[in-house]
This record gives C-alpha cells, sequence and structure tokens, in this order.
C-alpha cells in the first residue's frame, strides 16, 4: 500500500533527522537551537496528550496542563524535598499524573462535549491555585528550582551535558510515540475511534463507552506528565504558571495546527508554532498577534492541520490509483 | 413453549406522558415475532428499554432467566441481546469490514493495546463468515458512510450478528427500502430466524403477515392482541386501530 | 462585623458586574454554542476603552460610546471570524482562544502593559452601616442592576428578544417560523459582547485597567453560568451575586485563593450532579 509506505518514510525522515540535529547543530555553532528542539519534543508530548482525547475518542480536553503539573512538580518536589534520584524521581512525576488523571477522569469521562471541556479547566484550575496558594512547597508562581538530582552520571555519559540531555529526551519522546501509534493501531485503539464516531452503535455492539473513555484519559494523562517530567528534570525548574489554562489551551492548539488523529500532528504543530515563536519574537514584539490570527486561520481554512492535509492529499491519489485499476474489472464481470 | 423474551409490568413515564403503560408480553423462542402497531404506540421505546438505551420506570425484562432491567447497553449486548436501530446508524468514518471487526474484537472481549488489529487471523476470518453471510463481501472496503441505505440497513444486521446473538431485535429493517432490496432484505431475515430468534418491528404489513409467525400488535403503550397472521387480520380492535386497510410499505 | 458588611457590599457589587457580564456569555453560549473564551478579554478591553475615552468625553459619554463600540465589534467578530468557523463545532472554542490572544496583545500593544487605575468619576463616600462607602461603587452597583432589568425587558418585550428567546429554545421551529436565524444569532454575538464591554466600563473606577484583567474574570463568569444554569438566565444572575459574595466572605478570613477554590469546587459538583444548574426548574 503506497500510502502506509509513504506514511512511514515521513515519519522514519523525521525520526532520523531529529536524531542528527545536536550532531549538526553543534557544528555550526547554534548550541541554542539544540535545547529548542528539545524543548519542542517535551512540549510535543503534551500536545500528542490533547490529540490522543480530541483527535481519536473525541474529547476536548482544555486542561491537560493539569496532569503535565503533577509530573513537573512530582519530579520537583521529589528531588528538592525527599532527595530522589534521577530515575525515582521521574517516576514519581509520571506516576503521580496517571494517579491524577485516573481520578479525575472517573469523574470527567461522565460528562461529554462542551461539560467535559469546562471540568477539564475547572479541575486544572483548582490544582493551579492550590499551588499558588501553597508556595511553601510549591513554590508558587515564582517557582521551585532544584539542582540536578543525584544519578546524573550513568555510564560515563553526564546529564547535565546538553546534547547527552537531548537523547535523553529524543529516546523518551520516541518511545512514547511508538506506543502511541500501537496503540492506535491496535484493537483497543479501533475502539477509541469507534466510540469517537458514533457512541451509541459502540455500546449497541458491546463497547463499554465509558469505561474506553476513562482508559484514554489516563494514558493522555500519563503522556502530559512524562511531558512534565521531562521539562523538570532539564530546566531544573518547576512552576505553577505551566499549570494555568492558558497552557492547555496552547497544547489545544499544537495539536490542531499539526493535525488531531494524526500520529505526528503533535508534533509537527508544536514544533511549527515554537519555531514560529522563536523566530517572529525576534522580529516583533506583539508576535502573539500573529499567533492569534494563524490560528484562526488554521480552523477556518485548514482544521485538518498540517499532517491531516498531507493525509488527505496521499488518500486522495491513493483512491485515484484504486479507480484507474479498477476500470477494468467491470468490462470482465458484466453482471 | 420456551420463551426467547418475556416482558412483565414494563412502564416507561416520560413526566406526565405514559409511552409504555405496564405491559406483559411474551414472546415464544425458535419462530419469528413481529411487533406492529400505529405509530406512537410505543415499540421502538419498547426496544430502546429492552436494552437499556433507557431507563426504565418499571417492571422486568427476562431475557436466559436474567432481569435486563437496570443493565446499560453494553452488558445487556454481552448476553447474547443484538438490536438494529430505527434510525440507520452505523461507524460512517470506516470501512465496512472495519465496522464489522471493531462488532467482532468488542464481542470477543480483545483490547490488547500493543498488538495491530490487522494481525489477528481468527477474527479476520469472523469477519469474512460475517461479510460472506450478509452478502456485504462486495463492499467490505467501501466507506460505511458512502453507502445506500439499503446497505447501511445490511451492514447493521451484520453488527447486529457479529455479536453471536441468540435473540435479534430488528427496528424497521426494511424501512426506507426500494423493493429490490426489500426482497434481499427479507431473504435475509427469514435465513437468520431459522437459527436465531428474532424479533421485528415493522410498517410493511405485506412483508409482517408473510413471514412472521406470530404478531404482537401494540397500540398506547400497552398489548393489544397476540396470534397468527389470521388471528390478528380477523380482528376487530386490530381493524378499529388501524381503521381499516394495512398501510403499503414506505 | 464592619468589615463583613463592606465585603458583602464589595461582593453584591461585583456580583452585579458579573452577572451582567455572564448573562451575555451565557445567551452566546446558548445561541451559537460557543464557548467564548475571549468573552472574559472583552470585558478587559471595555475597561480599556472607557479610561482612554474618558480622557476626552469624560467618563459618562463613554460609559454610553463604550458598549455601543462593544455591539459593532461583536457584529465585525463574528462576521468575520465565528461564522466562517462555527461549522467545526468543537473548534469553535480554539477560534475564541486565538482571538483572545489577539485581543490581549492588541491591548497590551496600543494601551501598554502597565497597569493604570482610573480615578472614580463619582468622588467621595456616604457613611454605611457605619463605614465610609465608595458612592461610585453603590452607582455601579446600581447601575449594573438597571442594566440587567433592561436586558430581561429586552428579551421579554421587544420583538428581536422573542426572537432571541425563540431561537435559543427551539432552533429549527424557529427557522420554519420565518424568524432570520443567522442574523439573529449575528446580533446575539453583538450584544453579549456590548454586555461583556459595558461591564468593563462600569467596573474600570473599582479594578485596575490593564490587558490582563479578562483572564481573571473569564472563570468567574463561566462559574456562574454553569452554576445558574445553562439557559437559565436568572439562574445565572443569582449564581453571579451568590458567588461575588461567597468570595468576599470567605477572602475575610481565608486566603482569596481558597475562595476561589472553594467556588471551583462548587462548579464542578454542579456540573456532576445537577448539571442543569443549581436552580434547576426555576423558570427560565
Amino acid at each position: 500500500m503506497m500510502a502506509s509506505r509513504i506514511k512511514w518514510a515521513g515519519v522514519a525522515i523525521i525520526a532520523a533527522a531529529l536524531a542528527c540535529a545536536p550532531l549538526i547543530l553543534e557544528q555550526t555553532g547554534n548550541l541554542f537551537w539544540i535545547n529548542i528542539v528539545a524543548e519542542i519534543m517535551i512540549w510535543s508530548l503534551l500536545a500528542a496528550s490533547v490529540n490522543l482525547l480530541l483527535g481519536y475518542v473525541g474529547l476536548l480536553s482544555f486542561g491537560q496542563a493539569l496532569y503535565f503539573g503533577f509530573g513537573m512538580y512530582g519530579v520537583a518536589i521529589g528531588v528538592s524535598h525527599f532527595g530522589l534520584g534521577l530515575w525515582p524521581a521521574f517516576f514519581l512525576g509520571v506516576g503521580a499524573a496517571s494517579a491524577m488523571a485516573a481520578i479525575s477522569g472517573a469523574v470527567a469521562v461522565r460528562l461529554t462535549w462542551h461539560y467535559f471541556a469546562i471540568i477539564t479547566v475547572v479541575f486544572s484550575l483548582i490544582f493551579y491555585f492550590v499551588a499558588m496558594s501553597a508556595k511553601s512547597i510549591t513554590g508558587g508562581d515564582d517557582g521551585l528550582s532544584f539542582s540536578a538530582p543525584a544519578l546524573w552520571e550513568a555510564a560515563g555519559l553526564s546529564l547535565t551535558d546538553r546534547v547527552t540531555q537531548f537523547y535523553f529526551i529524543y529516546v523518551i519522546v520516541f518511545a512514547c510515540f511508538a506506543v502511541f501509534a500501537l496503540l492506535v493501531a491496535s484493537p483497543l485503539g479501533m475502539r477509541f475511534t469507534a466510540v469517537r464516531d458514533n457512541e451509541n452503535r459502540a455500546s449497541l455492539i458491546g463497547i463499554n463507552v465509558y469505561l474506553t473513555r476513562w482508559i484514554a484519559f489516563v494514558i493522555a494523562g500519563f503522556l502530559a506528565g512524562v511531558g512534565g517530567a521531562l521539562f523538570a528534570l532539564f530546566g531544573r525548574y518547576a512552576s505553577a504558571s505551566y499549570m494555568f489554562y492558558h497552557v492547555s489551551g496552547e497544547a489545544v492548539v499544537w495539536s490542531i495546527v499539526g493535525g488531531t488523529g494524526t500520529l505526528l500532528g503533535p508534533l509537527v504543530g508544536t514544533a511549527l508554532l515554537i519555531l514560529f515563536r522563536e523566530v517572529i519574537s525576534g522580529v516583533w514584539e506583539n508576535y502573539l498577534i500573529a499567533v492569534g490570527a494563524l490560528v484562526i486561520l488554521v480552523v477556518m481554512f485548514a482544521p485538518r492541520g498540517i499532517v491531516g492535509i498531507f493525509d488527505d492529499l496521499i488518500s486522495r491519489h491513493e483512491r485515484k490509483e484504486e479507480r484507474t485499476e479498477s476500470d477494468i474489472e467491470p468490462l470482465a464481470q458484466a453482471d | 413453549m420456551e420463551t426467547a423474551l418475556e416482558i412483565q409490568g414494563l412502564t416507561k413515564r416520560f413526566g406526565g406522558l405514559v409511552a409504555v403503560d405496564n405491559i406483559d408480553i411474551r414472546f415464544p423462542k425458535g419462530i419469528l415475532n413481529a411487533v406492529i402497531g400505529p405509530n406512537g404506540a410505543g415499540k421502538t421505546t419498547l426496544f430502546n428499554l429492552v436494552t437499556g438505551m433507557l431507563p426504565a420506570t418499571s417492571g422486568h425484562v427476562f431475557f436466559q432467566g436474567e432481569d435486563m432491567i437496570g443493565k446499560p447497553p453494553h452488558q445487556v449486548v454481552a448476553r447474547g441481546l443484538s438490536r438494529t436501530l430505527q434510525i440507520k446508524s452505523v461507524f460512517g468514518g470506516m470501512s465496512v469490514r472495519d465496522n464489522i471487526r471493531i462488532a467482532v474484537f468488542a464481542n470477543e472481549g480483545v483490547s490488547n493495546p500493543l498488538r495491530p488489529a490487522r494481525g489477528y487471523r481468527g477474527i479476520s476470518r469472523r469477519v469474512d463468515e460475517i461479510l460472506q453471510e450478509t452478502g456485504l463481501n462486495r463492499l467490505a472496503s467501501a466507506n460505511a458512510g458512502a453507502l445506500s441505505y439499503g446497505d447501511v440497513a445490511l451492514l447493521e444486521i451484520a453488527l447486529a450478528l457479529a455479536n453471536r446473538p441468540r435473540l435479534l431485535l430488528l427496528d424497521e429493517p426494511i424501512c426506507g427500502m426500494s423493493p429490490s432490496e426489500t426482497e434481499r432484505t427479507v431473504e435475509h431475515i427469514t435465513k437468520l430466524a431459522r437459527t436465531i430468534d428474532v424479533i421485528l418491528i415493522e410498517h410493511d404489513m405485506e412483508v409482517v403477515f408473510k413471514i412472521a409467525d406470530l404478531i404482537t400488535v401494540m397500540a398506547q403503550g400497552r398489548l393489544l392482541v397476540q396470534g397468527t397472521p389470521d388471528e390478528v387480520a380477523r380482528d376487530d380492535k386490530v381493524q378499529e386501530v388501524y381503521l381499516g386497510t394495512p398501510e403499503d410499505s414506505e | 462585623m464592619d468589615l463583613v458588611i463592606a465585603l458583602t457590599i464589595n461582593g453584591m457589587v461585583w456580583g452585579l458586574i458579573v452577572a451582567l457580564i455572564s448573562l451575555g456569555l451565557s445567551i452566546i453560549f446558548g445561541l451559537l454554542d460557543i464557548i467564548n473564551v475571549a468573552h472574559g478579554d472583552f470585558f478587559m478591553v471595555g475597561t480599556v476603552l472607557v479610561l482612554v475615552i474618558a480622557g476626552t468625553t469624560g467618563f459618562w459619554v463613554a460609559l454610553v460610546l463604550v458598549p455601543l463600540i462593544g455591539l459593532a465589534l461583536g457584529l465585525v467578530i463574528e462576521r468575520l471570524v465565528i461564522r466562517p468557523t462555527i461549522s467545526a463545532a468543537s473548534l469553535t472554542i480554539v477560534t475564541t482562544f486565538g482571538l483572545s490572544m489577539i485581543l490581549q496583545e492588541a491591548v497590551r500593544a496600543t494601551f501598554g502593559a502597565q497597569a493604570r487605575r482610573m480615578a472614580a468619576p463619582i468622588p467621595g463616600t456616604i457613611p454605611l452601616f457605619g463605614l465610609e462607602y465608595d458612592v461610585y461603587r453603590l452607582f455601579a452597583a446600581v447601575f449594573a442592576m438597571l442594566c440587567i432589568v433592561a436586558f430581561f425587558l429586552f428579551l421579554s418585550r421587544t420583538r428581536l428578544g422573542t426572537w432571541i428567546r425563540a431561537v435559543r429554545h427551539d432552533r429549527e421551529t424557529a427557522t420554519a417560523l420565518g424568524i432570520p436565524v443567522t442574523r439573529v444569532c449575528a446580533f446575539t454575538f453583538g450584544l453579549g459582547t456590548a454586555m461583556a464591554l459595558l461591564g468593563g466600563a462600569i467596573a474600570a473606577p473599582i479594578t485596575t485597567v490593564e490587558f490582563r484583567t479578562g483572564v481573571d474574570i473569564l472563570p468567574v463568569s463561566f462559574m456562574a453560568v454553569v452554576i445558574g444554569g445553562l439557559g437559565n438566565l436568572k439562574g445565572t444572575v443569582a449564581a453571579a451575586i451568590l458567588l461575588a459574595v461567597l468570595e468576599g466572605l470567605v477572602s475575610s478570613f481565608a486566603d482569596p485563593t481558597l475562595a476561589r477554590i472553594t467556588s471551583l469546587a462548587v462548579m464542578s459538583g454542579v456540573l456532576l450532579l445537577k448539571p442543569k444548574g443549581l436552580f434547576a426548574g426555576a423558570s427560565r
């Protein structure tokens, strides 16, 4: 099948390009950009979290920053208050995020449509305010800085080195996207699509719609949590401001611009908008106006997003080929 | 005679409106049952209550010895009771094959998140069988959203079959079909009724009187009469309710 | 005790202003099915515009002009931005999010990032319950209340108001009756926007005027709409006042953030247990 071969080629190219990026950037002396690409990868997990819910299960969550925040604070508090090492802190962050998703998901997925979006914002706001007021633990708005956790050096590679950091992040993000890809092609993935497509029909063929949505919610929380944990580990900083609904909103934008319902959409969208921000902000101080306009234009003219349009083009091309092939058939099969 | 479905004292109230009024009906096993009645008689509501799509105000529905009232749809379905919908609705974004595949996955309880869906041989075989049985194999790769109305109705039946049902509730399966599609579908239904218990809601009297073994007539949320086609055709109450000649197909 | 009374009255003042804004949000949600994330920013634009215009024409003229500008702004935005994207149902929230970004940044670019305060148009205080209370605040409360009453009168007594109610109740029947639904929706968006800007204009002298005030008021308005019940306008007014008074009271003995958390928790409870709002069953 031509279409899937093209798509896999695209995935391979992007994966390879990212793998080579730090080496190339090092050569050209653009060390700053290594950090930007690493940042893009981390944030793409938040976008992927939105994408899983919106593009595959049909639920728009405007509060995924909450789970990002749990991942972030799990690491930050784990290291600064409990003196945890790298991996224990990481797992604490991811675990906290997933647990929170499990609990709030049980409540949130009982609602649909606008109510679901509203309650996801409400939950994230509640914890934002909690984080803001528990300043002694969380550092509130000013944030919590901490020094590198133990076990930074492993197998002779120091994780404070920019490039090593990059590859650490790369491997984890790659693994997450790989799991995502498997998930989407699996029976569980088909179950998600069925629930999104026609909820009524899904329950009539024996699918527990509530449970399916909850599972998706927990996985999405997990992804956001990984993003948050990585963010804290490499910035060595956590702040309540990253839990605000604006951050969740940006993730929704990244997901839509890149293309909801696609594998690499979140990555493409995040990359595009963060690069856009980095480039334009240097030129125009009020670049946010351009970003806002871009968002509106995308919804108006390209709601399928970049990767979505790409996918559509490939499918259309493939269908055209199928049709020209099958033109020969009817002559041989006159009924 | 054994019972396919037993309804006891079933009532559904919407505020002040009583859609289903304390009904008792027995649908015997091994025959083709049909439910008829004028619009507003509560037939589809009955199906909705039996399958858990609507909560009942009171009453019981016994299937295989268990009360289905209070169970959510996916649990009713899991017990072997499938239905098709009056307003035909399938997974429009997927191919016909995938529609059936997801139903078979659900029936087999498979939800492994890490194995590709295409890789399940046994499942694919069952999907092919169902495609053959319903004659949908030539449309297997077609997008379900692009199907003709008649084919969507067939797909609905295919989805219901994927559940390996012991009882199949068909809600106006030939509504809106052309004469040739009607003929084809009726053939399928009579073939099905030989191995599965079928209860059919229909408005097309010609079809009902031709294929049904036992007809249940409802009116205004209540059971009016239950009998063979001859008995029902001669019954005064039924004639009154329908004001004379049976309607022709829509 | 005096503090409690003062906070309660403050709460009522804010509650009435928030009620005005929330009513605007509610009709937009009710008719166009949009979660307007930019609604708080419309409030903010109102505060900024009244400050700027008052510099030339004085406060009172500005107070009249600002909602009119709001109406025009709303109509333009509806036509240019909302209508083309309304078919992509769940994506309209993203559109309004983009709009919110543009509004905030545009104000920051033109008005500046510095917060400003506006002098009270009616200076002085009045002795009330043993405290010196700002005359302007009392005026603000009364004026907001009059606007709310005018709004309800508009809805029930005018033809356009009746059309709005009809479309909100049953869009299809309204179309069948020959009501120009698209234009009614456009006007509703304009009206909702105007109400937000008006709320901002009234509130400007008692709050800080800067490009970020929208972010604070948005959750509060949403809370009022949800707790009051989507589509239940009177419930929204009641909820707005109750919430503001509650938050005011809680702030007197606890962290204001805690007050906010409490309101949010109540809102979650309502969404889950009584999604039709606390006042469901009450008149529409």
